[in-house]
C-alpha cells in the first residue's frame, strides 16, 4: 500500500471512531466533558453576597423512610433543621387557647420559626400569627425566634373554638434558601367551657333572738363554691328579696352598703364576704380590719359578694367564700318568724 | 378468773381504734353547666340549635327553671343589670324544656333554639339564660337560692377585620418618672363597630440600650360602641435606672393590632439626691479642709 493509502485508511479510520468519544447527548445538546471533582469546600462571603461550595453531589433522588428524608443539592444541605413535633397541649381546660412549646430541633438561636394550624387534618391550613392569634396568611412577621415563640415555656395560641381537636405543624429557616419543611404534627384538643356553682345550704336558721343573747346571732354562714375554666373568671352577686320579715314587722337590713362596709354597730341583718379582693369597690373592703358589714340590697341582680376576676390560665376547682351572717334585733322588735330570701347569682365575665 | 379475764376483755375492747372522718359541709345545691357562655356567629334568614347541659352533681333531684333576659353592658363593657332593654336575642330564642327536673347525679339537655329574621340590622345581639331553682315554701327558715347565668354573645353578619374600628384611647403612665422598677399603666380601648370581639394587650419596654421585655395584659371582650378599661400595675425583674420607650399592642384577632407609644423613665431619684449631698459634703470637706482644720482648732482652744 502507498504511503497515500495509508494515510487515507488512517483518516477513514479515525472519521469512523469519533462517535465512540462523544459524551451523552440528544438532538439538541450533547455533554461533552463530564467527570467527579473534588469541587469547592468552603464558603466566602462578603457583606454583601456569599459563596457556598460543596464536595460533590448525593444522588438527584431523596432517600427517605418514615422518619427521615434526605436531599439532593446545595440547597438541602443549607437547609434549617426540620423542628420535631412541638408540644401542643391543653394544661388549663381551655376552651379558647392552647399551650403551644416548640422544639427548635438544634436549630441556632438566629433561627426563625413558622406554626400552621389546622381542624380538618390541613385541608385547611391557617397560621398562628406573631400575636399568637390565627390568620391565613404566613406573613414576615410571623417568623419568629424560639425565644418570641415563648422558649422552654412556650405561649398560649388563642382564639380558638370550643370543643375542637387542633393539629400544629413547625417549619424553620436560618435566613434566605434556608427553610425546611414542615415538621410532624401535634394534636390538642379544646374543652367546654364550664360552670359549676353550688351554695352549702338552702336555708338559714337563726337562734332565737332574745336578752340572753342581746338579740343577736352570728353563727349563720353560707359556703359559695365555684369550679371554671372561664378564662375572665366569674362574679357572684347577692341580693334578697325582701328586709327580714314576719307578716309586716320587719328586720331592716344592715345600714352599710357594700361598696362601704364597717364594723357592726347597732341593729339589722347583715353579712361579711371572707373575699379579700372584691369587686364594686376596695378590694378588701370586708376583710382589712375586719370583719366588715354590708346591708344587702332588694334590687337585682345585688351586689358583688365574691369574684374571680382572672384571666384563668388553669381551671379553678373548688374555690370556696364563706358569707358570713348577722342579725341583731332591736329589744322593741315585736316577737314572730322572721323570714326573707337570698339569692346568690353567679355569672361568668368576659 | 373467770370475771377477771371477762374484764380484761372488755377493757381490751375500749382500745381498738375507731375511726371517724370529719365531714366537709354537705352542699346542698351543686350544678354543673356547660357550656357556660355562648360566642356565636349568626346570619339573617337562618335558625341555629345549641344544646346546654345542665348537671345536677348532689344526691338529691334538683328542680330548675330556664327564663331568658337582657344583658346590657355600661360604657365600660362591663354588666349592666339596671340597664333592662329589652333585647331582640330574646324574643328571637326559645328553650326547651324550660322546667327541668333534674335526677340525682344527672344531667339534662336545653335545647336553645334561635331563630333569627330575614332581615336583621348586623351588629351584636346579647341576652343571659338563667338558671333559676324552683323554690318550696319554708315557714320556719330564710331560704338560699343559687342562680347560674349563662350569656349568650351573638354577632350577626360577618365581621370584616378590615372593619373593626378599634381605638386605643388611652395609653398612658401614672407617672412619668418611676423611682423603682414598679410601674402602673393605664389605658382604655373603644370598638366603634358593630360587632363584639375579643382584644389582647401587650406592653412591650424597650430600654435604650438591652432587650425588649414583653409583658401580656388581660384579654377581655370589647361590645360594640363600648370600651373597657385596664390599670395594671408591674414589677418589672431588671429594670434599672434610665430611659425606656413602651409600645401597647392591641391584637384583635387574625393577626391584626393597633398600637400606642408612650415612655417613661426610672430614676431613684431620692438615693440620688442623698448621693449628691453626701458627694457635695465630702467635696466641700476636701476643698475647706485648711479652714475646717483652723476653725476646729479655734474651737478646741476656745473651749480650753
Amino acid at each position: 500500500m502507498s504511503k497515500k493509502g495509508i494515510t487515507a485508511a488512517l483518516i477513514l479510520f479515525l472519521y469512523s471512531t469519533l462517535p465512540v468519544f462523544a459524551g451523552p447527548s440528544n438532538g439538541t445538546f450533547e455533554l461533552k466533558e463530564y467527570g467527579f471533582g473534588s469541587g469547592g469546600t468552603e464558603a466566602s462571603s462578603n457583606s454583601d453576597y456569599s459563596v457556598n461550595g460543596i464536595v460533590g453531589e448525593i444522588n438527584g433522588a431523596n432517600a427517605s423512610n418514615a422518619t427521615y428524608t434526605v436531599g439532593s443539592g446545595l440547597i438541602f444541605t443549607m437547609m434549617a433543621n426540620v423542628p420535631p413535633a412541638p408540644t401542643f397541649t391543653n394544661p388549663g381546660n381551655s376552651y379558647d387557647r392552647l399551650l403551644i412549646i416548640l422544639n427548635d430541633g438544634g436549630n441556632p438561636t438566629d433561627a426563625q420559626f413558622a406554626i400552621a394550624i389546622s381542624t380538618d387534618n390541613f385541608v385547611t391550613t391557617r397560621y398562628v400569627q406573631n400575636d399568637n392569634t390565627i390568620g391565613a396568611v404566613l406573613g414576615a412577621e410571623d417568623w419568629q425566634s424560639y425565644a418570641n415563640w415563648g422558649s422552654g415555656t412556650g405561649e398560649f395560641v388563642t382564639g380558638l373554638n370550643p370543643s375542637t381537636e387542633y393539629k400544629i405543624k413547625v417549619k424553620a429557616r436560618q435566613g434566605n434558601y434556608t427553610e425546611s419543611g414542615w415538621g410532624p404534627e401535634s394534636t390538642a384538643t379544646t374543652d367546654v367551657a364550664s360552670l359549676t356553682f353550688s351554695v352549702s345550704s338552702k336555708t338559714v336558721t337563726f337562734a332565737n333572738l332574745n336578752s340572753g343573747n342581746s338579740y343577736t346571732d352570728t353563727s349563720q354562714s353560707t359556703v359559695l363554691t365555684t369550679s371554671t375554666n372561664a378564662y375572665n373568671g366569674y362574679i357572684v352577686y347577692g341580693r334578697t328579696t325582701n328586709a327580714l320579715a314576719s307578716g309586716a314587722n320587719t328586720i331592716p337590713h344592715y345600714g352599710s352598703p357594700n361598696s362601704a362596709p364597717t364594723t357592726w354597730t347597732g341593729t339589722g341583718f347583715g353579712y361579711t364576704s371572707n373575699d379579700s379582693s372584691l369587686a364594686g369597690g376596695t378590694a378588701n373592703r370586708f376583710t382589712s380590719s375586719g370583719p366588715k358589714y354590708a346591708g344587702f340590697t332588694n334590687s337585682a341582680p345585688g351586689d358583688p359578694v365574691a369574684d374571680n376576676p382572672g384571666p384563668l390560665t388553669s381551671s379553678i376547682s373548688n374555690e370556696a367564700f364563706t358569707l358570713s351572717y348577722q342579725v341583731t334585733a332591736d329589744a322593741a322588735t315585736r316577737a314572730g318568724t322572721y323570714q326573707t330570701t337570698i339569692i346568690y347569682v353567679i355569672v361568668p365575665t368576659f | 378468773m373467770k370475771k377477771t379475764y371477762q374484764y380484761i376483755v372488755l377493757l381490751a375492747l375500749l382500745f381498738i381504734p375507731i375511726h371517724t372522718y370529719a365531714q366537709p359541709p354537705a352542699l346542698q345545691s351543686q350544678i354543673k353547666v356547660s357550656p357556660a357562655l355562648f360566642n356565636i356567629s349568626l346570619s339573617p334568614g337562618k335558625t341555629y340549635t345549641y344544646i346546654l347541659t345542665v348537671e345536677n352533681l348532689q344526691n338529691q333531684p334538683v328542680p330548675l327553671r330556664a327564663v331568658l333576659d337582657s344583658l346590657a353592658t355600661d360604657d365600660d363593657g362591663e354588666f349592666d343589670f339596671l340597664k333592662n332593654r329589652p333585647s331582640p336575642l330574646v324574643e328571637w330564642t326559645t328553650i326547651s324544656p324550660s322546667d327541668l327536673l333534674i335526677p340525682a347525679q344527672g344531667k339534662q339537655e336545653v335545647t336553645i333554639t334561635v331563630k333569627i329574621p330575614s332581615r336583621v340590622p348586623f351588629g351584636g345581639y346579647y341576652a343571659f339564660l338563667f338558671l333559676d331553682p324552683v323554690l318550696t315554701e319554708n315557714q320556719s327558715a330564710s331560704r338560699v337560692a343559687a342562680r347560674i347565668g349563662i350569656p349568650l354573645l351573638a354577632n350577626i353578619g360577618v365581621i370584616d377585620n378590615a372593619n373593626k374600628r378599634t381605638q386605643i384611647e388611652t395609653f398612658e403612665f401614672t407617672k412619668n418618672i418611676f423611682e423603682n422598677s414598679t410601674i402602673t399603666t393605664k389605658m382604655s380601648i373603644t370598638n366603634a363597630s358593630l360587632h363584639h370581639y375579643s382584644v389582647k394587650p401587650v406592653l412591650f419596654i424597650k430600654p435604650l440600650f438591652g432587650k425588649e421585655i414583653e409583658l401580656p395584659y388581660e384579654e377581655k371582650i370589647l361590645f360594640p360602641g363600648k370600651g373597657r378599661r385596664w390599670e395594671v400595675q408591674h414589677t418589672v425583674q431588671g429594670l434599672i435606672p434610665g430611659f425606656y420607650n413602651a409600645t401597647m399592642r392591641v391584637s384583635t384577632g387574625n393577626g391584626n393590632q393597633i398600637t400606642s407609644d408612650n415612655s417613661f423613665l426610672i430614676l431613684p431619684y431620692k438615693q440620688v439626691l442623698l448621693a449628691g449631698v453626701i458627694l457635695s459634703l465630702m467635696v466641700f470637706i476636701i476643698v475647706k479642709r485648711n479652714r475646717l482644720v483652723k476653725a476646729i482648732k479655734i474651737l478646741l482652744k476656745t473651749d480650753n
